[in-house]
C-alpha cells in the first residue's frame, strides 16, 4: 500500500478560499443562471435573477398591453413569476425562457377573463349532442365538448400571442409543456397531445399504445390536420371562426367513441371496454360480458385503455390506483382495500418529498407541471429557510424556522414618488445626523485673503486681516465604526390599512433619511405566507438588504417598498422574526453598532412552543439581545395605534407611540420624530464625549 | 508521511503521522474522525432490499400481477434494514427516507448518497452511490455506483442531480468509468479502491470539472442521439480550454491520464490536447482561453444553423424547425431517436456541423 498523498491545489497546500474558473468567468451571466444549482456564487445568481425578473416584467407588460391595459405607469402584474420550469431537469437556458413564457401566458389569461370561444359557442355547448345530431350520452358529450373547447381556445390563444413580440417565450413554454407530456391515460390527454402539440409530437411506436388510444389519436389527428395547417395563415379576425369549426369537428370525431344515450350514469364511471364498433373501432360503451371484475393487475407501464376524463390529482395515489385499476379494486373486499391504502402510503413515504425545508425535487415538480398552462408549485421569488434559536429564560430555548425572500421591485414609479412625498415631513425630521457613524461636520475656517466676508469678524477689520471665511466639510469617523440600521416592519393582518400606510411611510422616511450617510441599512417586512406548495410559515420579505435584494441602492429600495401590500397579511411571529433580522444585521455590522427600529402595532404573536405569551417572548428576545450586544444595540419601537404604554418602555431605548388619531397626520408624527431626534442628538453628544 | 492503518477503502483516512484527516482527497489538519468502515458489508442488506424492490417493481410494471403483489412491495418498502454505523447499528426502512439517509451518512461519513425519484406511475426509483465533494470545484463527483434502478431518470449520463443542503445540484458521474479505469491501473489484477478513486479524482478535478458543464446538456444529448461525435468532442475541448486551470492540468498530465482519455473515456481531441500540453510554454497557455473564446461562438452558430433546419415531421409531415422537435420532445428523445434518424434526412446538415466541429478542434490543436 502506498502512502496517501495529499492533493495540493494550485501548487501548494492551502486552506485559503480559491475558486476554480467557471463558465460565468468567460461567458458572463445570463438569466439562465438565475435558479441554477447553489454551487454558483450567490451574487452571480442575484445578478442573473435581476435579468430574469426584468425579462418577466417585460413580457408581462407586453401581454398586458395586448389587452389594452395601461403599462407605462402604475403597472401591476396579475400573476407572480412562475419558476416551476427552472426547477426541472429541462436544460436551464430553455427552462428560464419557458418560465417567462408561462408567466406571460397566465398574465394574459388573468387579464382576459372572458372565455371568448366559450362565449361564441354558448348555444352549441348547452347541448352539443342536439346540434351535432349524434346519438351519445348528452351529459358526457357536453362535458367532452367543453374540454375540447378549452384546448382549442388555448391553441388559438397561443397562435394569437405567437404573432406578437412576447411570443418567443410563450412558444418555448409550449415546447417545454410538450416535453413534459406523459402517458396518454385519458381522452383529455389525447386531445391535449393532438390539439396543442400535434405539430411537435412523433408518431407513437406500435405496441406502446392501447388500440383505443391509437384509434383516437389517428382519427383526431386527421380531423385536426386541416385546422392546424390553416392556423398559421389565418388572419386574426378569422381565428375565432376557425376555432368554432374546429371544436365542432373534433366533437363529431369523438362522438362514435362515447357512450350511448341509454347508458346509465353509473355505468359511465366504469372502465372503458373494447367493443367492435364502426368498422372495428373501439368505444367507451360498457358491455356486460366485459365488465367482469378481475383480480389481476394490468402492467403499470401499460398500455392502458384511456379513461374518459382525467385521472385526478397526482398526489392522491389511492384515487389514482382506483382509476387505473378499477376492475381490480372493485373486486376486492374491504380488508384488501386497506392493503391498497397501506401500499399507497408506503409508496408515498418512500418516494415523496421527505423534508419540507428542502427545495421541491425536480421529479415532483415535473409531475406537478404536467398540469400544463396552469400555475406551478414554485412562483414569485426563491425562498430559503433559516433556523433561529432564542433563549427565552434561564433554561428554556425556543427554536424555530423562518423563511426569507426579497420583495420584488415595483414598476409603479408614480406610487414610489407619492411615497417619497408623503414621507417627506418625517424624512426632514429624521434627516439630521441622527445615527453616529461617519459624521460630516461643517467647519468654518477663518481666512485672511479670500472667501466670503465673515460678518462676525467684520468689526475687527481695523486690527485683523482675517475677515473672510469659508466652509469645509470634515469627515469624522465614529470610533465605534460603521453602524447598521435595521428597520423591521410588522406586515401582519392585525394592522389596519392606516397603520400599514404609516409603516410604509415611516420605513420610507428612514430609508430616505439615511440615503446620503455612510450607514448600512437593512429593511424588511415580517409576516407569514406561503413558502411553497403546501408549506407556509413565518417569512421575512427584505425591502433592502445589501446582499439579498435586487435593489442595488436605497433609491431602488423605494420600489420594493412601493410593492408592499396596502393591507396587512398573515400572522407574524414577532420574536422569531426579530431574532432572525437582528442576526442578519449583526452579520453585516461585524461587531459594530446596530440601530434597530421596529414599526409594529405591538400585537405580538407567539413564535415558539413555550409557556410564554407573544409579548413575553418579545421581552425575552430584547433582554437577550441587549445582554449579547452590550452597548451596541439601540432600539426604537414605533408603536402604531397605541396611545398608552407598550410594556417595553423600561427595556428599549425609545418607544414612540403613534395613536389612532395621529395615523393619518404625518405632520404630527413628524413632530414626535423631531422630539425623538433631539433626544437622540443629546444622547449622542454624551456618547461622543465619552469616546 | 506514514502509511494509514485504515482499510484500503477510499481517500477518507486519518493519517497518524501528519495528524491530518482526509475526506475525499481534501485535508483537514488536526481534525479527527473515527476510521471509515469498509462500506460493501455495511451496504449489503440495503442493496439486497433495493434489488428485491426493483425486481418486484419491474415485474409489476412490465407484466402486471395480483393485488397480493402490492402487499409484497409494501413489505419490502417498510421492512427494517440494518445499517452498521459508527457507534451503533441502525434499523431503517426505505419508507423512512430521512432516517435512511442519516444512517447512510453516518456509516459512510457523508460520502454515500441515496437519491430517490418518483416515476409518473408513483413508484420510487433509487440511485445509491458514493460521492466525493470537491470544495474548490463547481461540481462534486460520483465515484462509485452501488445501485441504479432501471428507468432512473438520467437524460445525460454524465450528470445526476442530487439534493445538497436543501437544494438540488448536479454531480459529475465518473462512476461508469470505474471498471475500465481498473484495467488501466492493474491490467489483469485487482486495482485497489483507493487507487481507482485517485485516478477518477485526478481526471475529475483536472479535466471533467472544466470539460463538462450542465449548460452543455442540450447539445450533448443532441450529439449523442444524432451521432455527432466530433461536435461533442469540440464542445468538451472548448470548455476545457475556457474553464480549465491549464497550468494545473499541465502538471497533472501523465501516462495514466492520457490512457484514460484513450481507453476509458475515448476523447481523441482531449487526448491530443493533453499530449501536447506539457510541452507548451506559459505564454501559449495564457493565450489558449482567448483563442478558444473566439472559436466558441463559431461552434454555437454552427449548432444554431443545425437546429434551424426545417424538416417534415409528424403525422402530417408539416415543415417544422428541428429545434422545435428537439425542445418539444427533450424528455423522450431516447424513444424517438430511431424516428429522428430514419425519417429526417439530415445527413447534409450533420456533415456540415461535424466538419465545422472538426475544423474547430483542428484550429484549437494547431495553437498548442
Amino acid at each position: 500500500m502506498t502512502a496517501w498523498q495529499p492533493q495540493p491545489y494550485a501548487g501548494s497546500y492551502s486552506t485559503g478560499y480559491r475558486r476554480r474558473r467557471t463558465k460565468t468567468d468567460w461567458a458572463g451571466i445570463t438569466l439562465a443562471d438565475a435558479f441554477k444549482s447553489h454551487r454558483l456564487d450567490y451574487f452571480l445568481r442575484l445578478q442573473a435573477q435581476r435579468l430574469f425578473y426584468q425579462a418577466v416584467r417585460k413580457v408581462q407588460k407586453g401581454v398586458a398591453a395586448l389587452t389594452g391595459a395601461q403599462v407605462e405607469t402604475g403597472f401591476e402584474p396579475k400573476v407572480k413569476p412562475q419558476l416551476g420550469p427552472c426547477y426541472t431537469s429541462y436544460p436551464a437556458p430553455l427552462a428560464a425562457y419557458a418560465a417567462i413564457g408561462l408567466t406571460g401566458f397566465l398574465e394574459f389569461e388573468a387579464r382576459v377573463s372572458d372565455q371568448i370561444l366559450f362565449a361564441h359557442l354558448e348555444d352549441y355547448l348547452e347541448n352539443p349532442a342536439k346540434h351535432d345530431k349524434v346519438r351519445v350520452d348528452h351529459e358526457v358529450y357536453e362535458k367532452m365538448a367543453k374540454i375540447v373547447c378549452w384546448h382549442v381556445q388555448t391553441r388559438l390563444l397561443l397562435e394569437d400571442l405567437w404573432r406578437h413580440p412576447p411570443a418567443f417565450t410563450i412558444e418555448l413554454y409550449r415546447l417545454f409543456a410538450a416535453s413534459q407530456l406523459g402517458a396518454l391515460r385519458s381522452v383529455p390527454d389525447i386531445l391535449k397531445a393532438v390539439i396543442l402539440f400535434g405539430d411537435l409530437l412523433p408518431d407513437w411506436p406500435e405496441g406502446k399504445l392501447h388500440p383505443l388510444t391509437r384509434h383516437l389519436l389517428t382519427d383526431l389527428s386527421e380531423t385536426c390536420a386541416p385546422f392546424l395547417s390553416r392556423l398559421p395563415h389565418t388572419q386574426d379576425h378569422k381565428l375565432l371562426a376557425l376555432g368554432m369549426d374546429w371544436v365542432r369537428a373534433v366533437c363529431r370525431c369523438l362522438a362514435p367513441y362515447l357512450p350511448d344515450p341509454e347508458s346509465e350514469t353509473e355505468r359511465l364511471k366504469e372502465p372503458p371496454s373494447l367493443r367492435g364498433r364502426q368498422g372495428g373501432k373501439h368505444s367507451f360503451s360498457p358491455e356486460e360480458e366485459e365488465t367482469e371484475l378481475s383480480e389481476d393487475i394490468p402492467p403499470l407501464l401499460g398500455p392502458h385503455p384511456p379513461s374518459l376524463f382525467d385521472t385526478g390529482d397526482f398526489k392522491d395515489l389511492v384515487k389514482y390506483l382506483v382509476t387505473i385499476w378499477p376492475k381490480t379494486v372493485q373486486s376486492r373486499e374491504d380488508e384488501d382495500l386497506q392493503m391498497l391504502v397501506e401500499f399507497a402510503r408506503a409508496v408515498e413515504a418512500a418516494a415523496g418529498q421527505s423534508r419540507e425545508w428542502e427545495d421541491m425535487r425536480f421529479d415532483l415538480v415535473e409531475l406537478f407541471l404536467k398540469n400544463i398552462f396552469q400555475e406551478g408549485p414554485i412562483k414569485g421569488n426563491p425562498i430559503s429557510g433559516q433556523e433561529v434559536c432564542l433563549r427565552l429564560g434561564s433554561e428554556e430555548v425556543g427554536r424555530g424556522e423562518i423563511f426569507d425572500e426579497p420583495l420584488e421591485l415595483s414598476d409603479d414609479l408614480p406610487a414610489c414618488e407619492r411615497l417619497r412625498q408623503e414621507s417627506y415631513p418625517i424624512t426632514a425630521a429624521l434627516r439630521r445626523n441622527l445615527y453616529p457613524s461617519l459624521e460630516e461636520m461643517p467647519e468654518t475656517e477663518r481666512l485672511r485673503s479670500s472667501g466670503s466676508l465673515d460678518p462676525a469678524r467684520l468689526p475687527q477689520a481695523d486690527f485683523s486681516e482675517a475677515i473672510f471665511k469659508r466652509y469645509r466639510i470634515r469627515d469624522r469617523a465614529d470610533p465605534r465604526g460603521r453602524a447598521v440600521i435595521l428597520i423591521a416592519c410588522d406586515g401582519s393582518a392585525s394592522l389596519s390599512d392606516e397603520e400599514m400606510k404609516m409603516v410604509k411611510i415611516l420605513a420610507a422616511a428612514w430609508l430616505n433619511a439615511t440615503m446620503r450617510s455612510d450607514i448600512q441599512v437593512l429593511a424588511g417586512l415580517y409576516t407569514s405566507g406561503r413558502v411553497r406548495e403546501g408549506v407556509s410559515g413565518p417569512v421575512v420579505r427584505w425591502i433592502f438588504h445589501p446582499r439579498k435584494t435586487p435593489a442595488l441602492s436605497r433609491v431602488e429600495a423605494f420600489r420594493a417598498l412601493a410593492s408592499v401590500p396596502d393591507e396587512g397579511r398573515g400572522a407574524q411571529s414577532d420574536a422569531l422574526s426579530l431574532a432572525f433580522m437582528l442576526k442578519e444585521a449583526r452579520r453585516l455590522a461585524r461587531g459594530k453598532m446596530v440601530y434597530l427600529i421596529v414599526i409594529s402595532d405591538c400585537k405580538f404573536n407567539k413564535s415558539f412552543h413555550s409557556g410564554l405569551s407573544g409579548t413575553e417572548e418579545v421581552h425575552a428576545f430584547f433582554q437577550q439581545a441587549y445582554a449579547e450586544l452590550s452597548g451596541k444595540l439601540h432600539t426604537t419601537l414605533v408603536a402604531l395605534g397605541v396611545s398608552g404604554e407598550t410594556g417595553l418602555e423600561s427595556l428599549l431605548d425609545k418607544v414612540i407611540p403613534v395613536s389612532d388619531e395621529e395615523l393619518t397626520d404625518y405632520q404630527a408624527v413628524a413632530g414626535r420624530i423631531s422630539a425623538y431626534v433631539s433626544s437622540c442628538l443629546r444622547e449622542r453628544r454624551r456618547w461622543l464625549a465619552r469616546c | 508521511m506514514s502509511q494509514t492503518k485504515w482499510p484500503d477503502y477510499s481517500w477518507n483516512a486519518w493519517d497518524e503521522g501528519s495528524q491530518h484527516y482526509c475526506v475525499g482527497g481534501n485535508v483537514f489538519p488536526g481534525y479527527y474522525a473515527p476510521p471509515i468502515l469498509d462500506l460493501r458489508p455495511v451496504l449489503e442488506p440495503l442493496l439486497e432490499t433495493l434489488q428485491e424492490y426493483d425486481g418486484r417493481r419491474c415485474q409489476l410494471e412490465e407484466h402486471g400481477g395480483e393485488i397480493d403483489d402490492l402487499a409484497g412491495i409494501t413489505e419490502v418498502l417498510t421492512q427494517k434494514v440494518t445499517i452498521k454505523g459508527w457507534g451503533r447499528d441502525q434499523q431503517v426502512s426505505l419508507a423512512n427516507q430521512v432516517a435512511l439517509q442519516q444512517a447512510l451518512f453516518q456509516a459512510s461519513n457523508y460520502t454515500v448518497y441515496l437519491d430517490i425519484r418518483q416515476q409518473e406511475n408513483r413508484m420510487p426509483l433509487y440511485y445509491l452511490c458514493r460521492t466525493h465533494h470537491d470544495y474548490w470545484g463547481e461540481y462534486s463527483l460520483i465515484v462509485e455506483d452501488y445501485h441504479l434502478s432501471p428507468r432512473y431518470p438520467l437524460l445525460d449520463e454524465r450528470f445526476a442531480k442530487f439534493m445538497h443542503f436543501g437544494h438540488e445540484v448536479y454531480y459529475l458521474r465518473l462512476s461508469p468509468f470505474r471498471k475500465a479505469a481498473a484495467a488501466i491501473l492493474a491490467p489483469g489484477h485487482f486495482a485497489s479502491s483507493r487507487a481507482l478513486d485517485h485516478l477518477l479524482y485526478t481526471a475529475g478535478r483536472n479535466v471533467f470539472q472544466a470539460a463538462w458543464h450542465e449548460d452543455q446538456r442540450l447539445a450533448v444529448v443532441v450529439a449523442n442521439h444524432f451521432g455527432l461525435t466530433h461536435f461533442r468532442q469540440a464542445i468538451e475541448l472548448l470548455y476545457l480550454c475556457l474553464s480549465g486551470e491549464l497550468c494545473d492540468l499541465r502538471r497533472a498530465v501523465n501516462d495514466q491520464l492520457l490512457r484514460f482519455f484513450g481507453e476509458v473515456y475515448p476523447q481523441p481531441a482531449i487526448q491530443a490536447f493533453l499530449r501536447q500540453l506539457p510541452r507548451l510554454e506559459g505564454s501559449i497557455i495564457n493565450d489558449l482561453p482567448q483563442q478558444a473564446l473566439k472559436l466558441y461562438p463559431r461552434l454555437s452558430r454552427a449548432f444554431s444553423d443545425f437546429l434551424e433546419k426545417e424538416v417534415a415531421w409528424g403525422r402530417q409531415q408539416a415543415r417544422v424547425p428541428l429545434y422545435k422537435i428537439i425542445y418539444g420532445n427533450f424528455s423522450r428523445l431516447g424513444f424517438i431517436v430511431s424516428e429522428l434518424q430514419e425519417k429526417l434526412n439530415l445527413q447534409e446538415e450533420k456533415e456540415t456541423l461535424e466538419n465545422e466541429s472538426q475544423a474547430i478542434i483542428d484550429d484549437l490543436l494547431s495553437l498548442v
